[in-house]
């Protein structure tokens, strides 16, 4: 089929289009749609449409708690502790030279020793109430000249 | 609580999944291919919940843990299986009073059972963060356990560890003179050998300094017990140990040369400074002291055969044994501050399971740990076992604390209790020293000490009466106040004659009495003994 074909089917169909008989639509159509539409428009929301609106408020909330929620938890991963960890080789150095210090010691006994005493070092510092004796300046003192002594 | 309402949220999650799993399957057309489908992903939960359920009991009825959640895991595998049930009945087809399955919504499931499965993601990670911002507490408390039994401050004048801590600078700066297979310091001889007389000389200052520091009433290191630091601590316990041995060395020499004074002085000069290590409350510290006064008790029982005026060994004390019930009472209680800090870095993630399971995996025997490596395993480890396996830990460091004042004997017969406390938590028995063990070595210690304190009694009575005692009662009341307790039987410590050999010892961890034969170290038999030579 080509363009002038086309071309002549068109007019014919224009042609009977135009042949054809119809009633004119009635003077009130168009005040009975504007009154329809502005019912609609100023009218309370259908029933379906109401819990339309309550279940994508409901979703709203639930999504706003887990994100909130999520927020709390992420935020509390945050590490602030800078103070370095014990490298794996170092607790085996420290647990080979316990070893070599108790020879009663077994390999894995010096392991949990030597772990446990790098978890020492991450003891919360706190301050030593414990006062020395009143004459702590004084013995200070003494001893300082004793060391420059030797 | 948070325990309930995860158990809830898991069960919620389980029969969403359930319920979309069957919404789904129903819309499948090749009914074998919907069935075994269906089968496959309603397997998954329970298989999960089953799991758990099979696991917490194998460790609730096997293993003796305590705290398992065993019952946790079974009501929640049954409780899905009977909603599970429910939810395969209404939805078959025909049902009387549902339209079955494929009219379910699966959209509004499948929304459901996600925010359901996040939900109980989030339960989880607030529970583990919860877990981890409560060790922060218990690191706390360890360091105030810790400064409660560090030793009292001293005042520099009366402090003899500044002279200890200048002694061990000048063997640190000599190090390679102390180790190897043939160092001098080793020398049974020393006058024989050129190297060890060199080290000697060289070591003079280092001598003095010693003997100045055990002249000095107390001795305190200066450590920072908040913070001990092990970098600080093993190399002053190793120079403490090599102190004893060049003592040894020294005292040998004195022997050689006639000078029993001298030689007991060095002896004394041990003691003092084995006492200033066991003073730290350390396992470690003490277990090396322990090998400190093996050392001085052997070089003791060279010297007193010796001695031929009571003026020689006036100065020498061995009344006071440095491992006895409060020594080990500080000790265990330092063990157990440095074990809640170990909790407290695993619970707030700063030490990894992972680096943990791997190094008790380096000796090949701890094996089970390797599941530890599993990050998600780590968070439920967290979460459901750690804080039962702190409260293990605690029990079981209280228990070893309130036995300190039981004789080992009777201690040594609760070993298997203290075994099963021990199991009580997964990260306790891996940390927990073999704090038996050490009370082993500290009953052995104990033991050749008060043999010391015997043979010294005897030859305060040989210098008397001209030659040793045919019994130990013939000490009593004169030369010693009672014939001190084996701390293997709690029995008085028994004598043998051999020739020219006076025995006095102690049976031994093996609880069997050997007439005095010598100990053996790796099969832990015969007895515990100081042997008397008489001088000819």
């Amino acid at each position: 089929m080509n363009d002038r074909d086309n071309e002549a089917d068109l007019a014919a169909l224009e042609q009977r289009l135009k042949s054809r008989g119809g009633a004119e639509p009635s003077a009130e159509l168009q005040s009975r749609i504007m009154r329809a539409v502005s019912a609609e428009l100023t009218s309370s929301l259908p029933a379906h449409r109401r819990i339309g609106f309550i279940s994508f408020a409901a979703a709203m909330a639930a999504s706003l708690l887990l994100a909130v929620n999520l927020a709390v938890t992420l935020s509390s991963t945050l590490l602030f502790d800078a103070r370095p960890t014990a490298a794996r080789h170092q607790t085996l150095e420290d647990a080979s030279a316990m070893q070599q210090l108790s020879p009663d010691l077994s390999r894995s006994e010096a392991i949990r020793f030597s772990l446990l005493l790098h978890a020492g070092e991450h003891l919360t510092p706190l301050p030593d109430l414990r006062s020395a004796s009143p004459n702590q300046s004084t013995s200070d003192a003494t001893s300082k000249n004793e060391r420059n002594l030797q | 609580m948070s325990y309930a309402l995860f158990w809830a949220e898991a069960l919620i999650t389980a029969l969403l999944w359930a319920a979309t799993a069957i919404a789904r399957c129903a819309h499948i057309r090749r009914r074998w291919l919907a069935r075994l489908a269906l089968f496959l992903l309603l397997f998954g939960p329970f298989a999960l919940f089953g799991a758990a359920a099979v696991g917490t009991g194998a460790l609730k009825f096997s293993a003796d843990f305590p705290h398992t959640w065993f019952e946790y895991s079974l009501s929640l595998l049954l409780a899905y299986l009977l909603g599970m049930a429910i939810l395969l009945w209404r939805g078959r087809d025909g049902s009387a009073r549902a339209t079955g399955a494929f009219d379910w919504p699966r959209g509004r499931l499948t929304v459901g059972l996600l925010t359901a499965a996040a939900v109980l993601t989030m339960t989880l990670w607030n529970m583990d963060l919860e877990v981890r911002s409560q060790a922060a507490g218990l690191r706390t408390e360890a360091g105030a356990m810790m400064l409660s039994i560090s030793p009292a401050h001293v005042n520099d004048s009366r402090n003899g560890a500044i002279f200890y801590e200048k002694a061990f600078a000048k063997i640190a700066a000599d190090n390679a003179a102390f180790h190897g297979d043939k160092s001098p310091s080793d020398s049974k001889m020393p006058d024989q050998e050129p190297a060890a007389l060199e080290l000697l000389k060289r070591h003079e200052l280092t001598l003095k300094l010693l003997r100045k520091g055990a002249a000095m009433p107390e001795a305190r290191f200066d450590h920072d017990y908040a913070n001990p630091s092990i970098r600080m601590l093993l190399p002053e316990v190793g120079q403490a140990r090599t102190a004893v041995r060049l003592l040894q060395l020294d005292a040998r020499h004195e022997m050689a040369h006639g000078q029993v004074e001298a030689a007991v002085a060095d002896v004394n000069t041990m003691f003092a400074l084995q006492r200033a290590v066991s003073d730290e409350p350390l396992l470690i510290s003490l277990m090396v002291s322990a090998g400190m006064n093996g050392v001085a008790i052997e070089t003791l029982g060279e010297i007193l055969p010796e001695v031929t005026k009571a003026g020689q060994i006036t100065g020498l004390d061995l009344s006071d044994s440095p491992f006895g019930a409060h020594a080990m009472m500080r000790t265990f209680q330092g063990e157990e501050a440095f074990g809640l800090s170990l909790f407290s870095d695993l619970m707030s993630g700063r030490e990894n399971m992972k680096e943990l399971a791997g190094m008790m995996n380096e000796d090949g025997s701890k094996v089970q740990f390797v599941a530890l490596g599993n990050t998600g395993v780590q968070v439920l480890v967290r979460v459901f076992l750690m804080p039962d396996d702190v409260a293990a830990y605690r029990e079981l460091m209280a228990d070893h604390q309130q036995s300190v004042s039981v004789p080992y004997f009777q201690m040594a017969a609760r070993a298997e209790d203290f075994a099963r406390i021990r199991h009580a938590g997964v990260i306790t028995s891996a940390i927990v020293p073999a704090i038996h063990h050490a009370r082993e070595i500290a009953a052995r210690a104990q033991a050749m000490h008060a043999d010391a304190e015997v043979a010294l009694a005897m030859t305060h009575y040989r210098l008397v009466h001209g030659s040793f005692p045919a019994t130990l009662d013939a000490l009593v009341p004169d030369f010693l106040d009672e014939i001190p307790a084996d701390p293997f039987d709690g029995k008085p410590l028994r004598l043998a004659h051999k020739g020219d050999d006076w025995i006095i010892y102690s049976i031994g961890p093996d609880a069997k009495d050997d007439d005095g034969a010598a100990y053996d170290q790796k099969a832990k038999t015969g007895d515990l003994s100081f042997v008397l030579k008489v001088r000819k």
